[in-house]
């Protein structure tokens, strides 16, 4: 029997704030309001302060308002704020109703009934792990519309509020305890009056949705609102970049008067001066979007607006106040880019240029509300300094719908689930996401890069549904072949394969496999498809990249004509191994033109593979006590720096990281614990101390030709995978790789395609093949006809037996449980090979202690040598295990390079380095600290001045000027190097104008052609320039007024 | 010419397994002399069979097999005894192809070798060629894709007693399906885990069977069910209801080695499951002498 309670309710809390008027329903109060009357429903009732709807059984709860009051159904602007709580012991099968006068949460103009269309409903939709999805229901009379905001995640048993505001135009916007939780765009102003009596805690009827807890307190607060209204286009940023042209700040103009209005002005008041536009006509009922044009030359700042409609009287209509802000333009840096993210300020204070933001929804599009919030994010990010990517990802329902799914062998499923990427629908709508979201936010300066459908790849497998087969059939003009069953050949012993291990190049397996994988399976092409559609709409520099990209059997391709391609490595035990996985991604990257590189340091390093949990220690580290469960830790500080002084030893576009919560411990509920503090500020040092500096010549100076290669064989990779790194750094070749690190030979790596391309060996003189069980008939030849021509061909106990080797090495098997015994023997090897090489091959660079570890790049007349400390022992964080040698120790050497130079520089440190120069070999010694680097810039003269010339005539503000610098030896002639400075234009108050930054100068000179800002101080400005090099510096200056 | 290349190997005593040549030699002359030699007369590399060098033994015993093909069985036997490690496994290699090619004279020379061969690579090498079981280990934690943490969600040790244990002395008890999961071991000894020696069969080096029924837990959400070998003196090759699921032969060091093979595919849940193992033991004791761990990846 249901229970009706009347209750009388008593003090008027009627009250004004400002405009606006309020109504509280206080439940703490014996009756929460003596005017509006609330009748009970089923279980629910007030006790201990609060409104109780608990009833899990599903049948009428909450309690209704006893007439539609106008004051709590108010059809234009108001907030609602709702102080509840969840019971601990409720299980919400349902959304949780907070207030219902709708019924109906139906979208937008479901013609069911035109009473459905009718009050608002705010409810939170379960979604897992305590959280809660802000959703609300509103209609507009003629149509509906349901709005998600964020997700929130709701304690059971503590109070939490609720607020919504609805401007009774274009946006509803949801704060939550304080804190903004979402902005919704609206496509319609007024709320029709309901149909039935509102209800709270509960739907008004059909199924119900309990609220499983407690409301305390409500809120209702008209607030002032006109008919005419002006404001930011909640779709469009306030954010620009200095010097970006053509950029307009869109205001939005609402007439709900009812009336078109016709012959409006918008008056702008700003630093810009006054500005006015004519707006004919202001059609009733929708937006009109006027562009306001911005001065981007303003000096970067955040500057105010006061907006006012006008009519053609003069007089204000509506008004409203914005914020323009300008950014220093990004200039030219090397990203360091987070894969994930962090709370912005704490990204910034690092020097994350970039991290991640799901601009690109798995489906469906993101709508106004979405894109007005990415919006306001952006602007946020990029008001810090910092840039996104997006990662774009599939939708479950691509991953889970057998139509998009591959069949196994017999129409067996295949396990992990494999998706189809070459399934027309499936691009069609991925595409269309991407293209929704490129051209609502591809304008945005603040998204810079996407990347490209991470690891799916991981599951790509063969299909037998025969739609495979068909594609393979057009290719080859065959049938798979029987053997195959997967995306690996079957297991066998390579000479059942192969008798005599050389492969037919037609043999139809091979050729199978070698079209899966650069093909057939799909991936590459759906990664040029996504490439193409992001640059279709978005025109500023803009790249896509892909990774793991090597992690799969070593041949051109993978990625696709994705801009960049990347992987991550985890730099245990030895740091120094991400040149190796770099080195492959810089080969793969030789399969598409123009494509770069990008390298990615995993910040958290698996506990199991350097601090089992199950092995006692003695000593144990302090995090223990307080991560005693943790399953992945934070990278120790030494292995971080080393690990980035050797990826950037490489030619690489930009660096990554990924794992933030093990790097700052700000997301505590990840499973990546935060276990290291000082990492973090490893880091943080080096970005500023040589990323940043040194990141435009660090970006451009280029790989020398390849002298030493280690041949990564496609058959061997996918027949024997076992010998090789594929994208892990690890077994024979990864090793291999490492021992020749140690032995200062200059190693890259080559696939089969270099050699049947000729590609990088023009100037190859060793060539090591490590793990080939398995070659083709071409590759060997050409491996003869390199032979024929003077390469060295190194080869080992799985080389097939037709080669005859000029040196075999014995492979050398890891021992994971001491790793100091393994690098000695890996230093071994490489001391062995030297030796072995002498007489025919030197590397043109030495140390004499192989834990200074070289690599050399060159530009012009430069050589850029980086040298690496890799002298490491057992320290205290994780070397009681004696697993890793984290703990790096300072070394000091004396380096040798094959060289004519006269000069040497660090470029850290901005100095000259002491150098003797004999017959053509230069010396210096090099002091390291733990886990140190340098990069030494080897020049032909020593550097004398930087000559730098200004404009002589004064430049107008707002005008172009500019400057040209050089870097010249004593007998002032340019020194044809690419050089790094630092460029400083300061005002006359000491203020850093736009134009400062770092650079690299080409062949020792620069360029810039920069503009005095429109409201700078008139006077002079100070140019100084620094060669960062020699620490060198030249100043003039000129004025501007 | 030949004189001049056994002039040059005089100055040789280079060894290139270990790691690589170290001496004062010059390897690479003396091979970039041998290759230009037999550039144009590939049929010379005969006359460097017996030559100082390895590499080039090496190469000339492959050469020789190419030129001379089932002709060259008695050379390439010869080469398998040589004590170079390289030498030995290219003339193995020769021999497999020319088996592949029904050459009875190749198989009756593997089938030597596959017994008498000291070192294990090699000895797998020719017997390979007629072991009828191939499978490769592939383990989860080595799955080049798989990039997560590994829990094992549940371990189950296998009985260390009951087991059933037959001698194979002519080494068929493959061919007589010893493997199988409906064969009938009732005639075979019982045992338990441990060494042989100690078991009453004491000085038997040879190859002998393991089998042993056992009943799974229920099924699990998992990744991988892998079994968990804690020591086989000294090799092992392992099945799970009669399907192979591969072999631990990694010489005399593998006494006291463990080792792990997958049977996610082969395990059945919550059923009585058939493991077999054939064990051979080169020297000194021998058998399964430490527990096996059924565990279960997630």
């Amino acid at each position: 029997m249901k229970k009706f309670i009347l209750l009388l309710l008593a003090a008027c809390l009627h009250s004004f704030c400002g405009a606006s008027e309020k109504v509280v329903l206080d439940f703490s109060a014996a009756q929460p309001h003596e005017k509006y009357q609330l009748v009970m429903r089923g279980d629910t009732k007030i006790a201990n302060g609060a409104l109780q709807v608990t009833d899990a059984s599903g049948k009428v709860g909450g309690a209704v308002l006893k007439e539609i009051y106008p004051a709590l159904t108010p059809d234009k602007a108001f907030r609602l704020s709702i102080e509840f709580s969840f019971d601990r012991n409720f299980k919400h099968k349902m959304p949780a109703m907070l207030w219902d006068s709708k019924y109906v949460n139906m979208p937008n103009n479901t013609p069911a009934h035109k009473n459905f269309h009718r009050g608002f409903q705010l409810y939170l939709a379960p979604a897992g792990s305590g959280n809660y999805r802000i959703q609300a229901a509103f209609g507009f009379g003629a149509a509906s519309q349901v709005v998600q905001a964020n997700m929130i995640n709701v304690v059971p048993g503590t109070r939490h509020t609720l607020t919504m505001e609805f401007n009774a135009s274009d946006r509803v916007v949801f704060t939550f305890d304080g804190n903004p939780a979402g902005t919704c765009i609206l496509n319609s102003g007024f709320i029709a009056s309901p149909y039935r009596n509102p209800v709270l805690g509960d739907r008004q009827g059909s199924s119900f949705w309990p609220l499983g807890g407690r409301i305390h307190k409500l809120t209702f607060e008209k607030l002032s609102w006109k008919p005419l209204q002006i404001s930011k286009s909640p779709v469009d940023r306030r954010v620009f970049v200095w010097n970006e042209k053509d950029a307009v700040f869109k205001l939005n103009i609402r007439n709900f008067s009812g009336t078109e209005g016709n012959n409006y002005t918008v008056s702008v008041k700003s630093i810009m001066g006054d500005q006015s536009i004519a707006v004919a006509q202001v059609p009733s009922g929708q937006g009109t979007i006027v562009d306001l044009p911005v001065n981007t030359l303003l000096l970067p700042g955040e500057y105010p607006l006061a907006i006012t409609l006008l009519d053609d009287s003069g007089k204000e209509l509506a008004a409203c106040k914005e914020q323009l802000v300008i950014v220093p333009a990004p200039g030219d840096f090397m990203p360091v880019m987070l894969w994930g993210g962090l709370p912005l300020q704490t990204a910034a204070r690092i020097g994350f240029t970039h991290q991640g933001m799901s601009l690109v929804p798995h489906s469906g599009g993101l709508g106004p509300s979405g894109y007005a919030a990415y919006i306001d994010l952006l602007d946020e990010y990029l008001k810090n300094g910092v840039y996104t990517y997006n990662p774009i990802t599939l939708d479950r329902r691509f991953t889970s719908q057998k139509r998009f799914l591959r069949a196994g062998f017999n129409n067996s499923a295949i396990v992990p689930a494999s998706v189809d990427p070459s399934r027309e629908e499936l691009q069609k709508e991925l595409l269309a996401v991407i293209a929704d979201s490129a051209q609502n936010l591809g304008s945005h300066p603040g998204w810079t890069m996407a990347l490209s459908i991470s690891e799916e790849r991981d599951r790509t497998n063969v299909d037998f549904s025969g739609r495979m087969n068909e594609a393979f059939r057009e290719f080859s003009g065959y049938d798979m072949p029987a053997i195959v069953r997967g995306k690996y050949p079957t297991p066998r012993r390579a000479n059942l394969v192969a008798p005599e291990r050389i492969m037919d190049d037609d043999d139809p397996e091979l050729v199978f496999y070698r079209w899966f994988w650069t093909r057939g399976d799909g991936w590459n092409d759906l990664h040029s498809k996504v490439t193409a559609e992001l640059h279709k709409y978005i025109k500023h520099d803009f790249m896509t990249f892909h990774d793991p990209a090597v992690r799969v059997p070593l041949i051109w391709g993978s990625g696709g004509k994705c801009d960049a391609i990347a992987h991550w490595t985890y730099t245990n035990p030895d740091p120094i191994k991400i040149a190796q996985a770099t080195d492959e991604l810089l080969a793969m990257a030789d399969g598409q033109p123009g494509q770069k590189v990008l390298s990615m340091t995993q910040i958290i390093w698996y506990r199991s593979a350097c601090a089992p949990a199950h092995r006692k220690v003695k000593n144990p580290p302090e995090w223990l006590k307080r991560e005693p469960q943790a399953v992945y830790m934070t990278i120790p500080p030494d292995a971080l720096r080393i690990a980035l002084w050797s990826k950037i030893s490489r030619r690489i576009e930009g660096i990554q990281y990924h794992g933030a919560s093990s790097l700052t411990g700000e997301d505590t509920v990840h499973r990546y614990r935060y276990t290291n503090s000082e990492s973090q500020y490893a880091l943080q040092d080096l970005v500023h101390t040589v990323i940043r500096p040194l990141g435009p010549v660090l970006k451009k100076a280029e790989e020398k030709p390849l002298e030493v290669a280690i041949l990564e064989t496609f058959p061997a990779t996918l027949y024997a995978p076992q010998h090789f790194a594929v994208g892990w750094s690890r077994n024979w070749a990864g090793d291999l790789h490492l021992a020749l690190q140690w032995a200062h030979l200059p190693v890259g790596i080559i696939f089969d395609d270099h050699l049947l391309n000729n590609q990088k060996l023009d100037n190859l003189k060793v060539l090591f093949i490590p793990g080939a069980e398995l070659m083709t008939r071409p590759v060997v030849d050409k491996v003869k006809e390199l032979q024929n021509n003077g390469v060295i061909i190194v080869g080992d106990e799985f080389t097939p037996p037709e080669i005859s080797v000029d040196l075999r090495l014995k492979s050398i098997r890891r021992n994971n449980y001491d790793p100091q015994q393994s690098k000695r023997e890996f230093q071994q090897l490489g001391l062995d090979i030297v030796r072995a090489l002498e007489k025919h091959y030197r590397s043109p660079y030495a140390a004499d202690n192989q834990d200074i570890v070289m690599h050399s790049r060159s530009a012009g007349a430069g050589e850029y040598l980086f040298v690496i400390n890799d002298k490491r022992t057992f320290g205290d964080y994780i070397g009681q295990w004696k697993m890793v040698m984290e703990k790096g120790l300072p070394n000091s050497g004396v380096i040798r390079v094959k060289s004519s130079a006269q000069a040497a520089y660090d470029a850290v440190k901005h100095q000259e380095i002491a150098i003797q120069n004999n017959n053509g070999t230069v010396e210096l010694v090099s002091d390291l600290p733990p886990g140190g680097g340098q990069m030494i810039i080897l020049l032909p003269e020593k550097i004398q001045d930087i000559q730098l010339h200004v404009p002589e005539n004064t430049v107008a503000r707002g005008g172009a000027f500019r400057i040209k610098t050089a870097v010249v030896g004593a007998d002032g002639q340019v020194i044809a190097a690419l050089l790094p400075l630092e460029v400083t234009f300061t005002d006359a108050q000491g203020r850093k104008l736009p134009g400062s930054g770092y650079y690299a100068a080409l062949d020792g000179t620069l360029e810039i052609e920069e503009f005095a800002a429109v409201n700078m101080a008139a006077g002079q400005v100070n140019v100084k320039v620094r060669c960062l090099a020699s620490g060198k510096s030249a100043d003039a200056a000129f004025t501007v007024e | 010419m030949r004189a001049i290349l056994y002039a040059l190997t005089g100055l040789l005593a280079l060894t290139v397994c270990g790691v690589v040549a170290s001496d004062n030699s010059d390897a690479i002359s003396l091979r970039r002399q041998y290759r230009k030699t037999i550039a144009d007369t590939p049929e010379k590399a005969v006359e460097f069979i017996d030559h100082t060098d390895p590499e080039i033994r090496r190469s000339a015993i492959w050469q020789c097999y190419l030129l001379k093909q089932e002709n060259s069985v008695q050379e390439l036997e010869k080469a398998s005894r040589d004590h170079d490690f390289m030498v030995r496994k290219t003339a193995i290699e020769a021999l497999v192809a020319l088996h592949l090619k029904k050459v009875a004279a190749a198989t009756a020379v593997l089938e030597k070798i596959a017994t008498a061969e000291k070192d294990s690579n090699l000895r797998q090498l020719a017997s390979s060629a007629t072991w009828p079981f191939q499978r490769e280990i592939k383990l989860l934690r080595n799955d080049p894709s798989w990039d997560y943490s590994i829990a094992t969600i549940k371990s189950v040790q296998l009985p260390t007693g009951g087991w059933k244990f037959i001698l194979d002395k002519e080494i068929n008890g493959h061919k007589k399906g010893y493997y199988k999961a409906d064969y009938n071991a009732a005639n075979w000894k019982n045992i338990k885990m441990g060494w042989w020696e100690n078991l009453g069969y004491k000085n038997y080096d040879g190859f002998a069977w393991y089998r042993i029924e056992f009943k799974a837990p229920e099924k699990l959400n998992c990744n991988a069910v892998e079994l968990h070998f804690g020591a086989v003196d000294e090799a092992a090759w392992v099945w799970l209801n009669g399907i192979y699921l591969g072999s631990h032969d990694i010489g005399l060091a593998g006494w006291n080695t463990p080792f792990d093979v997958d049977c996610t595919k082969e395990l059945k849940w919550n059923q009585k499951n058939v493991l077999v193992v054939r064990v051979h033991d080169a020297a000194d004791a021998g058998g399964i002498w430490k527990p096996i761990t059924l565990n279960i990846l997630k």
